[in-house]
């Protein structure tokens, strides 16, 4: 019988499947590392004025509604420790420290042990996989034999879900940006005029200004502040 | 566990995911390619784990420190090298390239980072 390390491999390779599909993957993950729930997150920084973030996730339903209608998620100490860090960490007091009302909501409605990393795809994106369970702390010794499996299991979920998943929010062009509209954006972001920029690659104004029109109807943007902010953030700069 | 006659030991995704790999020796690139003009200085190197079991599977790769949010990351690039053959679990060899990509994404979940960089530093130190 395959395991679920073959599982999320093909759910990687499977251009056909879709989130639910992958998630359902997930969750059996998660059972075999010793898990009954898992969650994952996914953050798209654009609009860059409201982020944008997806959640799946198999928690009960009373406290998927309760955290949503609380907006819980601007303040979960475990989502504000991923944006900063992409190292584990498991939940305790210290880290719920200051948001007492979502530890003690959160352990009333079953999730009373966890572990989560966040995963970065180097174009914006970001995601977290939480794993959690109603009883059995997290010992050192179960994090010895099982953490290399969890931290496989966030970036395979990483994989797979943003593949599927961040297209579709960020606008992400269907047609790629060409070698010379990035190099008109990035001088643009450091603050070139369309002028200096034909002097800088010898080519026309026109030229410039030809190249980044492409370039905005390309990234969805009104203007080149939109265009060059939207391929900055989304890394097509780097 | 063994090591077949082609030199390779055969282990399931499974398995290796539970195998307790040892820094074994890590370095930086003496001599990297040169750059363009205007473009930013980079550090690279290479590092090699071992496993603590017998026989020893041997897993290196590259790495380069790139930027990242104000900072810089330790990455890896490019594919690893090892002695280990991945099988499925009808014990079917993988594919030589589908090896590499997936021992690759073994890799990333070893938190190497930090013994790396102690590493280099102790050896470059004095």
């Amino acid at each position: 019988m395959r395991g679920w390390q073959e599982d999320m491999l093909t759910a990687l390779e499977d251009q056909f499947l879709d989130e639910q599909g992958i998630f359902s993957r997930m969750e059996r993950a998660a059972v075999a590392v010793g898990f009954e729930y898992c969650a994952y997150g996914l953050r798209v920084p654009i609009p860059v004025t409201k982020p944008q973030i997806v959640m799946l996730n198999n928690y009960p339903d009373a406290w998927r509604r309760r955290y949503q209608e609380a907006g819980y998620v601007q303040r979960d100490p475990t989502v504000l420790h991923g944006r900063r860090s992409q190292a584990p960490i498991v939940w305790s007091d210290e880290l719920f420290a200051g948001a007492e009302d979502l530890w003690t909501e959160a352990r009333a409605h079953g999730l009373r042990v966890g572990w989560a990393q966040s995963s970065l795809d180097g174009h914006g994106v970001g995601g977290m996989l939480t794993l959690a369970r109603s009883h059995d702390d997290i010992l050192p010794g179960e994090l010895v034999a099982n953490e290399v499996k969890m931290r496989w299991l966030v970036n395979m979920a990483h994989l797979a879900l943003s593949r599927r998943m961040a297209p579709k929010l960020t606008g992400r062009p269907d047609s790629p940006l060409t070698p010379r509209e990035v190099e008109i954006l990035q001088w643009t972001a450091d603050g070139k005029t369309a002028g200096e920029i034909s002097d800088i690659l010898h080519v026309s104004e026109h030229t410039v200004a030809f190249h980044m029109g492409n370039a905005m109807r390309k990234l969805d943007s009104n203007n080149k502040t939109a265009a060059v902010v939207k391929a900055a953030v989304l890394g097509l700069l780097n | 566990m063994v090591t077949s006659p082609d030199g390779f030991v055969r282990l399931t995704l499974d398995d290796v995911l539970s195998v307790p790999f040892k820094h074994l020796v890590s370095g930086i690139d003496e001599e990297p390619a040169p750059l363009p003009c205007g473009t930013y200085t980079t550090i690279s190197g290479y590092t090699e784990w071992v496993s603590d079991t017998q026989p020893k599977i041997t897993v290196g790769w590259d790495w380069i420190i790139a930027p990242a949010d104000g900072g810089s990351h330790w990455r890896r690039i490019g594919l690893p090298r090892s002695n280990l053959l991945l099988v499925d679990t009808a014990q079917n060899d993988y594919a030589w390239e589908r090896n590499l990509v997936v021992l690759a994404t073994v890799v990333d979940a070893i938190p190497w980072q930090e013994q790396a960089k102690t590493a280099v530093v102790e050896r470059y130190a004095a």
